[in-house]
């Protein structure tokens, strides 16, 4: 497996061991994580519920995306980064990992279920936005996102329950 | 606005050190099993110090020999109770007390070792029962 002998590579270099040894970096970049967790695919959510009328009707869905990526783009960021430096501090424990191997794969899934509504149904959104009803593929879309989404946070959070 | 919120965020992260990176529910919580044995591994690092015991046959307990994983707190938890990077190292002789896995396997959740000079070294404030519990 030369993955997983990069990873132990990749967990034994002094800047990895560094953050892992290091009281106040660990914990700091774990929480950061989570904060971030929440500005991005918080927003995210609220979007989905959005696109399915549950929040925000009165509304129009350009706006709330207007307003909302400005916002969960950064958050992304963060807990991109945050999340690649807490894989660093420990590839080899957690790439064995059954849950985070799982969370990776809906985390594509969320990627593609995104990259499928620009696609499809961005383009067009004045016009469906214009006549207040969501095509039944973007509110589907909405749903799966809701879905994996939630997914992936209880994945992320179990993780630490394989020793 | 921003500034404060950012702020905010801040004092939140650090504000929680004492965190749990999980919950003890895996552990069996009520039992206290003796493994002594010599030190493989000692690895002082987060989210969890981990102690791996050899325990060899001929110990009291049967049941304890093989290889165990014994996992303590973050490091900051375990600072404050006296616990360093130091404090063991690969070949040294350890009695751990500590709560073994429900679901059989071979690990455990830190409750405190015991020094070779008697002195315990507590995992985090818990004490056992009739003990208290202190923050030294």
């Amino acid at each position: 497996m030369p993955f997983l002998s990069w990873c132990h590579w990749l967990q034994n270099t002094p800047f990895a061991a560094g953050i892992r040894q290091s009281d106040l970096l660990f914990p700091l970049i774990e929480g950061s994580h989570i904060i971030s967790l929440s500005l991005s695919v918080g927003l995210i959510l609220l979007f989905d519920l959005r696109l399915l009328r549950l929040a925000f009707a009165a509304e129009p869905v350009s706006r709330i995306m207007e307003q909302f990526v400005p916002l969960s783009l950064p958050g992304f960021a963060a807990m991109f980064a945050t999340g690649l430096l807490l894989f660093i501090a420990q590839a080899e424990k957690v790439y064995q990992n059954s849950f985070f191997r799982f969370k990776l794969a809906l985390l594509v899934l969320a990627g593609l279920n995104a990259l499928l509504y620009q696609v499809k149904f961005y383009p067009k959104m004045a016009e469906w936005d214009k006549s207040g009803v969501v095509p039944w593929g973007a509110r589907l879309s909405g749903a799966l996102s809701l879905v994996i989404w939630a997914c992936v946070i209880a994945l992320g959070r179990t993780m630490a329950y394989e020793l | 606005m921003n500034i404060k919120i950012f702020g905010l965020s801040c004092l939140l992260v650090i504000g929680i050190p004492a965190y749990a990176h999980h919950s003890f529910a895996m552990f069996e919580l009520t039992k206290d099993v003796t493994y002594e044995g010599t030190v493989q591994e000692y690895r002082w690092e987060n989210p969890h110090t981990h102690i791996i015991v050899k325990v060899d046959p001929g110990v009291a307990d049967s049941s304890t020999v093989g290889t165990w994983d014994i996992e303590g707190g973050a490091t900051n938890i375990m600072g404050r109770q006296g616990w360093n990077r130091a404090t063991f190292k690969a070949g040294d002789h350890v009695k751990v007390v500590a709560h073994p896995m429900k679901d059989g396997t071979k690990g455990a959740s830190l409750f405190y070792v015991i020094l070779p000079d008697g002195k315990r070294l507590y995992h985090d404030i818990a004490r056992p029962k009739g003990e208290g519990s202190s923050n030294p």
